[in-house]
This record gives C-alpha cells, structure tokens and sequence, in this order.
C-alpha cells in the first residue's frame, strides 16, 4: 500500500466530498489508502447502549439528582474579585475607625482592647458596662456574674452602615459570631450550618455592617460554607463532608467525598483534561 | 440540538432538576457510550462508565462554566477521564474490540469472516494512535461531525484537527500496510 504525501488540507476537502459530514449512510470504496481507512472506520461498528441501560441509568441520575438536591449557589469570578476588594476596603476602613477611636482622649466609653482575642471586642464592651460602675448599694454577687456573661448573640445598635460581602478564613468561633479577617460576624443563630462551622472554614458571608464600639460588625444574611460540603437532614441533623474515616456519615447524607477518601470511591471533580497519555 | 434548548436543560439540570437531568442525558448518552465503547472492550464497563460520566455530570453541573464550546465536550472530557482512570486502575492498555456483549446498529452476523478481520486489524491499529488522534477520527468518522464541529469540540482550529487527522491517517495506513505484509494470510482471509 503506497501513501501519497497528501496536503492535510487538501486531504480534509477530499475527505468532506467523499464522506460527508453529518450525513449517515454506507461509503463507497477508494483508492486512496488515506481516504479507504477512513471510510474503513465509518464502518466500525456504532454502539448502542440498550434502552433497558439507558433508562436504569437514567433511574440513578434522577435519584442523584434529588439526592444532592439544588446546589447553593456559587460566586462568580467577578464575584470573588468584588469580595476581595470589599474586604480589603473593610480592612481599611476598619483600620481608620480603630485609630480615630483609638487615639480620640475625650472618649471614655472607648475601652481598650486587647489584641490577643479577636473575640474580645464585643464581649468586652457588654462586660465593661456591666462590671466597671460599682454602686454601693450592689452586693457582688453571683447574679452579677451572670448578668456579665454576654450572650454569643451581638446585637449592634447603630444603623447599618451599609451591606457587606466577606470572603476568607474562620479565625475564630465563639458560639453564633465568628471572626474573619479580624472583622466580628455575628451569623444567624436559626441557620442549620451555623454550629457545624468551625476555625480554619472557608466561610462566605454577606450581610449588613453595623458599628459596636469601635469596632465593626458585620450581621450575616447570606452564609456559605466553602470547600466543605455540608449535608442537613430534614430533622437538621448535620454531616460535614470531611469528617474523619472513623466517623461514618449516617444513611442520609451522600458523603461523596468522605466514602471517596475512606472507601475508596472517586470524588467529584471537573477540569478533567482529555490528554494524550491514557494508553 | 438548538442552543437554546441546550441551554434551557442546562439551566434546570443546573438546578438539578429530575426531569432537566434525565433529558440531558438522554441528548448525549449513545455518542458518549460509543466514545467510551470505542476505547474499552466490555460491555459491562461501558455501561457503568457512562452512568459514572453522566452521574459526574450531574454532581459537577453546578460548578460547570460555559467557555463557549459546547456542552457536549465538557462531557467528552469526563469521558475521556473516566477512560484514563479505568486503565490506570486496571493497569492495562487499551485493546482491540469487536463490542460483542453491546447492541450495534450493524448486526456483527452479517459481516463475514474477512470483515471481521478486518475490523479487528483496524481496531488493533487505532490503540497505536494517541488519544487526541483517535477521538478526532471518532468524532470525524464515527460520530460524522464536521471537521469544524471536531475542532469546536476539542477546543482546536480546524487547522490543527487536518494536521493531526492527517498524520492519523498516514500511521494508520502504515500499521494496516505492514501487517499485511508481514501477515499476508490476513488479507487472503477466507471468503
């Protein structure tokens, strides 16, 4: 069999003529062995799968379907560009309103604040109120002490400074607030997710900025918790998708990604490339 | 397929939505049976890879972006991934197949003992070809899209797609040309 030093393009117009695209149907034979082994794979046989596959198949998609149920939905990339720059602009502001309270003397009611705790801010100003103007006709007692004990929920009473978009990292959790990027975010304490979130999430929260203090706080709406999959029961039993292989997800949860870790399954993915090595 | 109807389902299954998924599926799932069908030789597995490819769909939809090619590649890519995965965990390569256990519209009976062969020797050659080359002789030859729609598919110019076709082609004519002359009672097959 000789093979002529065929033009690709010369090739590909021969090739649209003799066999037509789109278009089933027998080709008849060349002579042109490039030509007749493409004509020889049009005559491969064409697979089908039995409609008896096809709809099992389509039983486990609908069951998949509602199973993982309509996802939350996710930001864009624009989305996380207007995050980032929101909560850089945040920082900002946050650094300026820190250090006109911070530096203005006639204020008493600006209380230091520890920087250790990220956490200290709003409870310490509800404790300072609470703690620092002894009467005389207050016997110190245990009610006191109760009373000093803030309640994880802040409410900020100043007017919404505006809406807020935050994206990053849990620093720390103190029941209902959390603490991202050294911004106080008190989530809704009725939301089934906000006790599964723990430091180190990945957390997205949008919401109204209020002031306590000096220091800004940021009432969530919108919680989203990223990279972790987490799965509500109707009755708000929670999983977390990353839980350890000696935890196993109870029956209700799909799990995907614990059973790929722990059992060996394969994990969602996308981005998969169609490269050139798999023989 | 209309766009806009692709691109409704796309929306619903998005949401997941049964009826939305179910649909889409059914648009895609003989070209990617085949795509799979084409590379592995059993049934079997066919059949559950393609219930992985479009189960994966179904997980990953939310997360899928439109680049402007279509929908249909995404799914040749989990396809194509699926495939990859399954000879890496079955540590062998890919093999010649006649897709005997699955239903074909050309009933294998009605081919003589030479056709066979023939066949046999042609999917023998095309496992020498790489991956990029024998999915665009797949899509080109077995699935007759155009060499544009192939192109738009695998995200290539058509320039590109008539270089790679082409050098298929010519290897493939190479490896059928020296088997029958290192094997001639191949091509004297019984009649």
């Amino acid at each position: 069999m000789t093979i002529p030093p065929d033009d690709p393009f010369d090739l590909i117009g021969r090739l649209d003529e003799l066999i037509p695209p789109n278009q089933a149907g027998a080709v008849s034979q060349n002579n042109d062995p490039l030509i007749e082994i493409a004509r020889r794979i049009t005559e491969l046989p064409r697979l089908t799968l039995p409609e008896s596959s096809v709809a099992s198949i389509e039983a486990r998609l609908r069951d998949a379907a509602l199973t993982l149920g309509t996802p939350r939905p996710r930001l864009s990339r624009w989305g996380r560009r207007h995050i980032l720059l929101s909560t850089a602009t945040v920082m900002l502001v946050t650094a300026l309103l820190w250090v006109i309270f911070d530096t203005d003397p006639d204020d008493n009611t600006n209380l230091p604040i520890s920087t250790d705790t990220p956490t200290l801010t709003a409870t310490a100003t509800v404790t300072a109120s609470s703690t620092v103007t002894p009467t005389p006709t207050f016997t110190p007692s245990l009610t006191s002490t109760a009373s000093v004990t803030p309640p994880p929920t802040i409410t900020p009473t100043p007017a919404p400074v505006g809406t807020l978009v935050i994206e990053g990292p849990v620093e720390v959790v103190d029941g209902t607030t959390v603490v991202i990027y050294d911004i106080l975010v008190q989530l809704d304490p009725h939301d089934p997710l906000t006790p599964s979130i723990r430091v180190g999430d990945l957390l997205h929260v949008e919401g109204e900025i209020g002031v306590v203090g000096n220091r800004i706080v940021v009432l969530a709406t919108v919680t989203v918790l990223i990279e972790v999959e987490v799965y509500i029961s109707d009755s708000g039993e929670i999983f977390r998708d990353d839980a350890p292989c000696d935890t196993p997800p109870p029956a209700w949860a799909p799990a995907y990604r614990w059973r790929a870790r722990c059992e060996g399954g394969q994990p969602p993915s996308e981005g998969m490339g169609m490269g050139d090595n798999d023989d | 397929m209309a766009t806009n109807t692709t691109s409704t389902l796309l929306e619903g299954a998005r949401r997941r939505e049964p009826d939305a998924v179910a649909e889409l599926y059914r648009l895609y799932v003989q070209s990617i049976a085949r795509y799979i069908g084409y590379r592995i030789p059993d049934a079997t597995v066919v059949e559950d890879l393609t219930a992985e490819v479009f189960l994966r769909m179904v997980e990953a939809l939310p997360r899928y972006r439109p680049t402007g090619a279509p929908f249909e590649a995404w799914l040749y890519r989990i396809a194509a991934a699926q495939v990859a995965n399954y000879y890496r965990h079955h540590q062998r390569h890919p093999q010649a197949s006649l897709h005997e256990a699955i239903g074909s519209e050309s009933t294998p009976v009605e081919f003589n003992v030479q056709k066979q062969q023939e066949i046999h020797e042609l999917q023998s050659a095309l496992t020498n070809l790489s991956d990029e080359q024998r999915t665009i002789l797949f899509l080109r030859f077995v699935e007759r899209k155009s060499h544009q729609e192939t192109a738009h598919l695998l995200g290539k110019t058509v320039e590109s797609i008539a270089t790679t076709q082409h050098r298929a082609l010519k290897q493939l004519a190479k490896i059928l040309g020296a088997e029958k002359t290192e094997s001639p009672s191949l091509s004297g097959g019984a009649s």
